[in-house]
């Protein structure tokens, strides 16, 4: 549909231009030969040579102009010249012959107010759009002002919804064509008209009513159509300036350039040979657009630069629009065709014709014909509208001109071959106001692909290209424009990077990238940074990726890391993200991108959160491409509890991929803070959480996995704070205590001895099962278990369970072979042999003390401390426990299987108790089990600060039988050694009193004992004696005394009961 | 004026079709110089920077126009504005040495120059390079006659100059900044500043000003 015109590009690259048909043949074929044409927002107005008006409508589903009316709005002789819009009243001013109607927009309905006559051309008043006044722009918007060019007047004309008022005349005489300058001077509409009369160019100032002749044009000949283009001189700042065509002579013409002052303001344009621009000049920065009728009668287009002054291109339009060769071409195959051949008349004709290649003659003719018509004119004084016909003045008339010589053609040619002369047509270009061309190019280019799933879709704003050069021949309309930048752009772009000069082609994007907008701006925009990707320019790519618009950023951050990422952590490939398909195919083509991980996290920095915070996939993305990025914890860590805080509220899906992350880099620290951080702050996961959390730690203790940052110190104290600090429930709390106390026993039973509530009780008793289960084979554990046991007791008041436990748990350790190693049994034999010595009665002092006493006197020096306390710990367990044996069954075993635990028998003592202790050398308690038939209690205990122990009364038989039997020990010693005379002594006076008859004492000792030994008891005994004496005596006396009182009070009471009565 | 804006001298450069007019320009602005001869259609400039006394700044703007006759007609155009005017001969061409005056007085009716009495002319005879026996015969003698002698002669400043082989180009340009500033400093104090009027309007009768149209 659309085809290209690719203009030398002069000085810069190639301009591409395309053409299409907006009006095809079929549809104009009947109405006459195409005079003018207007266009108005979506509606193209086509005047015609037999006086129709052709309203073609594009709506906008329909990709091709619709005829939707033809009117005839004169008679089929006359020829609309001009058709004017006037925009703010939405009316036309449609000209046919020298008579201007005003009809209204869009539907060409007559509006009755009025018709302007003698008209050779129309012009807008152009008005500067630089008004400081925005009120005075309004009220403009209520009117047109237009400039009519009379034969003798120049005419400034008010155009309302209902009526025409003139604001201005201002002779002038023969204008035949004019445009109203816009030069920014101070008031608002503009002061100066470009005229041209039938030979010179001239200026009129309208406000000094004063003319500025410029210069002739013609060449010293007729018919020659004066163009005045106004066009905005880029190279000057805009600044506007008017091109003027000028005939030099018959093969040659120029331009000339001057501003609204008349100054020239360029060189001169040039067109050597090729005649005059018969066929119209259109000016679009910086080329300049000529349609030529040149000799050989093909319609040429020609484009010259405005800055270079040169020709650009030379175009044959019969070659680019009807896919044929010029006319000359054509002609000269029909020589050649002729020439084989055996000639007739017409061909001859033909052939004549044909051969007449130089026009001269017949512009002759035509000089000829317009100088009659000009005399006809001066001669009737006021022009008739068949006069206006072939008026030649008018830049619209001209193509009629030259079409009646084409009709030449029509007449004389009859074969196949003038036929096709005959279709040779005349060309004009003018210029409508924008007309929207869709272009599909543009929307594939625009439309997005899906980088994850390659899906498509088109975008939703269709998109135009705008152009506003029309080109006619008689029946056909094209529109040439600009080819969409984004389609040039996107060439260029291949092409550079075919090429390797995407170094200035990306400088190029970035020179132009902000003077468009909306998606062909954000298009360009991704070109830019794809080109700075490719030569690397990280400055510039931060620059425009970070490009807000409405706070918001242009270029997708998905993109960017899709581009810049080598992040292993981020798969590329699962981005659910769309790029226009025209970036995409320059995707393709760009290198692979090499590593850019610390742009990227640059660029992150200025975006997350607050620029990313609307899109989540993209915040999610960051969120991982940034702990990707970290090479520590700390960095980790720092980022976690700055910037990612408020992301870590809840243990979402992404936080939890974060943490597998974390998992996979090896980052547990950061991992535990994190789990910490979400178990206080996501209520709804907090078990899931917690739970997780322990698992962690447990396998950091258990070294299932490490981290080198985290000591196992910090970790059991950074568990323990938040154990405390966040009480877990039971079944964590033990994983949490049991796996801390296999690493960090003290610690560990510090914070359950701390933290021994009444609830936590049961848990901590699992949790020493659970130990020492696990550790039976460790005396160490015991040992703890022991202490945490011990600490228990102490605080629940010796609750006898726990006595039972504690029993036990020290049974079983004393037990182990690994706790009681043979060298604690020497040594602990050694302290037994130690005390029998120490304790032998041939030992003068007295009282002996008791073993235990002994035991834990010296187990501070000896070898076997450890073993010797819990030895005493049990003994005072089981001295004050009711059953321990029983409720021990090990412990019994071990008193009754071990030699060593023998001493623990006389815990419960039989009638064989004391003669064992006497055996043990333990005299001191064999004496108190006699009297009181249990163990002393021990002066240094653990647990038990009074002996409260109740003592039964015990027979004094019995106790006088175990006495004795101790003395007949200490007798019997006695005959190995006299020393023992101390123990005789001592028990004499300990006992002998209280449970002994001096006589019977008397009577076991042995004769030769020395009575100085037994002075004490001897004296004690006299004593008791007489006191015995004393008392029996007194007590006499008692009696004697209370009977004789007796007697006295019996008597009075006897006295005064007679005498009263 | 003193150096604080850039001042943008216009110099105009006229004479017979031939004498060499582009070729100086090239040879002043570019350095170039071709055997070749295309004839200028229409007209062109090129500027050059230069300074003034080692300290002025200038920028002149020289414009190249046609020396065939059938583009004179342009001529009003260019001429606006112009700071100083270059009439150039051909030493080898008497006509185009004769030419001369008509050329300056075409300059001053087309130009409406403020000082026609002492606007800035300079005169250039160019081609100097060429074999004596090709010169005009007697050349000074018939320059002396058109500077000196008749009334309104062309009593200006003279320099024989090869554009081909680059003599006197440079020293003539000097000299013509030099009358161009003159020129410029002269207008601004006058408040002629041409831009700003239209010295060749034409005042036109003003129609008596008729309500409604031609209905
Ligand atoms: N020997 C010689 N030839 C020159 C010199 N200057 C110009 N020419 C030649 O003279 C011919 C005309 O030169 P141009 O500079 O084109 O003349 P012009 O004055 O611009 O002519 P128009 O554009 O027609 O007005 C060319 O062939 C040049 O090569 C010069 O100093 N010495
Ligand atoms: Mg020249």
């Amino acid at each position: 549909m659309d085809q290209k015109l690719v203009v030398n590009g002069g000085t810069g690259e190639p301009a591409v231009f395309k053409y299409r048909l907006l009006v095809p043949e079929e549809e104009t074929g009947s109405a006459g030969k195409i005079s003018t044409i207007a266009s108005y927002r979506a509606n193209l107005y086509i005047g015609t040579t037999t006086g129709q008006l052709l309203h073609y409508h594009h709506f906008e589903d329909a990709a091709e102009y619709m005829l939707i009316s033809n009117l005839q709005l004169s008679d089929s002789s006359r020829v609309i010249t001009k058709i004017l819009i006037l925009p703010n009243t939405e009316r036309a001013l449609v000209l046919i012959g020298s008579t201007a109607s005003v009809y209204s927009l869009p539907e060409l309905s007559p509006c009755h107010i009025g018709k302007l006559k003698d008209i050779n051309d129309l012009s807008m008043l152009a008005y500067s759009a630089i008004s400081n006044d925005s009120r005075s722009q309004k009220s403009v918007a209520v009117n047109d002002k237009i400039v009519a060019f009379t034969s003798s007047k120049i005419r400034i004309i008010q155009i309302d919804k209902d009526q025409i008022k003139l604001l201005k005349d201002i002779n002038y005489s023969g204008a035949v064509s004019g445009i109203s300058t816009a030069s920014r001077m101070s008031s608002n509409y503009s002061n100066l008209v470009l005229v041209a009369n039938p030979s010179n160019y001239d200026i009129i100032d309208l406000k000094m009513t004063r003319k500025i002749p410029l210069f002739d044009y013609t060449g010293n000949r007729t018919n020659v159509p004066p163009h005045m283009v106004s066009y905005d001189a880029m190279d000057k700042e805009g600044a506007e300036e008017y091109l003027l065509t000028i005939k030099n002579d018959e093969n040659t013409s120029l331009a000339m350039f001057i501003n609204s002052l008349g100054d020239v303001t360029r060189g001169t344009l040039t067109w050597i040979g090729e005649g005059y621009p018969v066929g119209g000049i259109v000016v679009r920065w910086p080329y300049v657009f000529g349609v030529f009728a040149s000799s050989d009668h093909s319609n040429k287009l020609i484009v010259s630069s405005l800055e270079s002054l040169q020709v650009l291109n030379v175009v044959s339009l019969e070659e680019i629009f009807y896919g044929r060769k010029s006319t000359k071409q054509v002609v000269d195959e029909i020589e050649t065709e002729l020439k084989g051949e055996e000639t007739d008349n017409k061909q001859k004709e033909v052939k004549d014709i044909a051969q007449e290649e130089n026009l001269t003659q017949q512009d002759i003719d035509k000089d000829n014909l317009l100088q009659q018509e000009n005399q006809q004119e001066q001669e009737s004084g006021e022009d008739t509208e068949q006069h206006r016909q072939e008026q030649p003045f008018s830049s619209d008339s001209i193509n009629l001109t030259i079409s009646e010589q084409s009709e030449i053609f029509v007449e004389k040619p009859s074969t196949e071959s003038a036929q096709l002369l005959e279709t040779i047509k005349d060309i004009n270009i003018s210029t409508v106001s924008d007309i929207s061309v869709e272009n599909q190019t543009v929307d594939g280019l625009l439309s997005k692909v899906n980088l994850m799933n390659g899906s498509r879709s088109s975008s939703i704003a269709k998109h135009f290209d705008i152009g506003n050069i029309i080109l006619h021949d008689d029946s056909k309309v094209w529109i040439l424009y600009s080819e969409s930048v984004l389609i040039q752009l996107q060439d260029s772009f291949i092409f550079a990077m075919q090429e390797g000069t995407i170094k200035s082609f990306s400088e190029e994007l970035e020179g132009i990238v902000d003077t468009y907008e909306g998606e062909i701006h954000q298009y360009i925009l991704y070109m830019l940074v794809l080109s700075l990707i490719e030569i690397e320019d990280e400055q510039k790519i931060l620059k425009y990726v970070l490009r807000l618009k409405n706070g918001h950023l242009v270029v997708d951050p998905l993109f960017i890391i899709y581009m810049l990422s080598d992040f292993k952590e981020i798969d590329t490939s699962h981005f659910d993200f769309s790029v226009y398909s025209g970036i995409r195919e320059i995707m393709e083509q760009c290198k692979p991108s090499s590593s850019r991980r610390l742009l990227l996290l640059k660029y992150f920095d200025s975006v997350y959160p607050d620029l990313v915070q609307t899109n989540s996939q993209t915040q999610d993305i960051i969120r991982r491409a940034y702990y990707a990025s970290f090479k520590s914890n700390e960095e980790s860590i720092f980022f976690f509890q700055g910037k990612d805080k408020m992301n870590w509220s809840t243990f979402s899906h992404i936080n939890s991929s974060i943490i597998d992350l974390w998992y996979s880099k090896g980052f547990i620290k950061t991992i535990l803070q994190a789990y910490r951080s979400l178990k206080a702050a996501d209520e709804e996961k907090e078990k899931e959480i917690s739970e997780k959390l322990c698992t962690l730690v447990i396998q950091l203790l258990s070294q299932e996995k490490g981290d080198s940052d985290i000591s196992t110190e910090s970790l059991v104290a950074d568990t323990l704070a938040d154990i405390k600090a966040n009480p877990p429930d039971p079944s964590l709390y033990t994983k949490y205590l049991i796996e801390i106390l296999k690493v960090d026993k003290i610690r560990g039973f510090e914070f359950m001895k701390k933290n021994n509530k009444q609830q936590y009780r049961s848990v901590h008793k699992t949790i020493m099962d659970e130990i020492s289960e696990t550790y039976a084979s460790e005396s160490d554990f015991s040992l703890l278990k022991i202490e945490f046991l011990e600490s228990t007791l102490r605080e629940n008041k010796f609750k006898a369970s726990l006595q039972d436990e504690l029993a036990f748990e020290m049974a079983k350790l004393m037990s182990s072979s690994e706790f009681l190693v043979e060298e604690y049994r020497i040594n602990f034999d050694i302290l037994v042999q130690t005390y029998k010595i120490e304790n032998s009665l041939t030992d003068s002092k007295w009282p002996k003390i008791s073993w235990v006493d002994f035991l834990h006197l010296n187990s501070k020096s000896s070898e076997c401390k450890d073993f010797v306390d819990i030895y005493l710990k049990v003994y005072e367990l089981l001295l004050v426990s009711t059953d321990l044996k029983k409720s021990t069954p090990i412990l019994s075993e071990l008193i009754s299987n071990d030699e060593l635990f023998s001493y623990y028998k006389f815990v419960n003592p039989d009638d064989t108790t004391v003669r064992s202790l006497l055996d043990y050398s333990d005299f001191e308690s064999a004496e108190f089990v006699a009297v009181h038939r249990k163990l002393p209690f021990p002066k240094f205990h653990f647990y038990i600060e009074n002996d409260s122990r109740r003592f039964d009364i015990v027979a004094p038989s019995r106790i006088r039988d175990d006495l004795f039997t101790i003395l007949k020990y200490y007798l019997k010693e006695i005959t190995s050694d006299p020393l023992c005379i101390f123990a005789i002594r001592h028990f004499i006076s300990s006992f002998g009193n209280s449970f002994f008859t001096p006589s019977e004492i008397l009577s076991y000792l042995p004769d030769h004992i020395p009575i100085a030994y037994l002075m004490d008891y001897l004296t004690e005994v006299i004593i008791d004696l007489q006191a015995a004496n004393r008392e029996v005596q007194l007590r006499k006396s008692i009696s004697k005394a209370d009977a004789t009182f007796t007697k006295s009070v019996y008597k009075n009471f006897a006295n005064s009961f007679e005498n009263g009565t | 004026m003193s150096g604080r804006k850039k001042t943008l001298l216009k110099v105009i450069i006229l004479g017979d079709s031939g004498v060499g007019k582009t070729s100086l320009m090239q040879q002043f602005v570019n350095n170039k110089f071709s055997h070749q001869y295309k004839a200028t259609i229409g007209a062109d400039f090129l500027t050059k920077e230069i300074s003034i006394d080692g300290n002025k700044q200038v920028t002149l703007q020289i414009w190249d126009t046609a020396g065939q006759e059938r583009f004179q007609s342009l001529g009003v155009a260019f001429y606006r504005g112009a700071d100083c005017c270059v009439l150039c001969y051909d030493v080898t061409n008497e006509k185009s040495l004769n030419n001369l005056t008509s050329w300056k007085d075409e300059f001053l009716v087309q130009s409406n120059v403020s000082n026609p009495q002492d606007f800035p002319f300079i005169i250039i005879g160019n081609k100097i390079d060429v074999d004596e026996a090709k010169k005009i015969p007697s050349l000074q003698k018939k320059l002396q006659n058109i500077t000196n002698n008749q009334l309104g002669g062309l009593n200006y400043p003279v320099f024989e100059t090869s554009a081909k082989d680059g003599i006197n180009v440079e020293a003539a340009f000097e000299v013509i900044a030099k009358m161009a500033l003159q020129q410029e400093e002269l207008n601004d104090a006058n408040g002629n500043d041409v831009s700003d009027d239209y010295n060749d309007a034409i005042n036109i009768h003003l129609e008596s000003e008729s309500s409604g149209c031609a209905c």
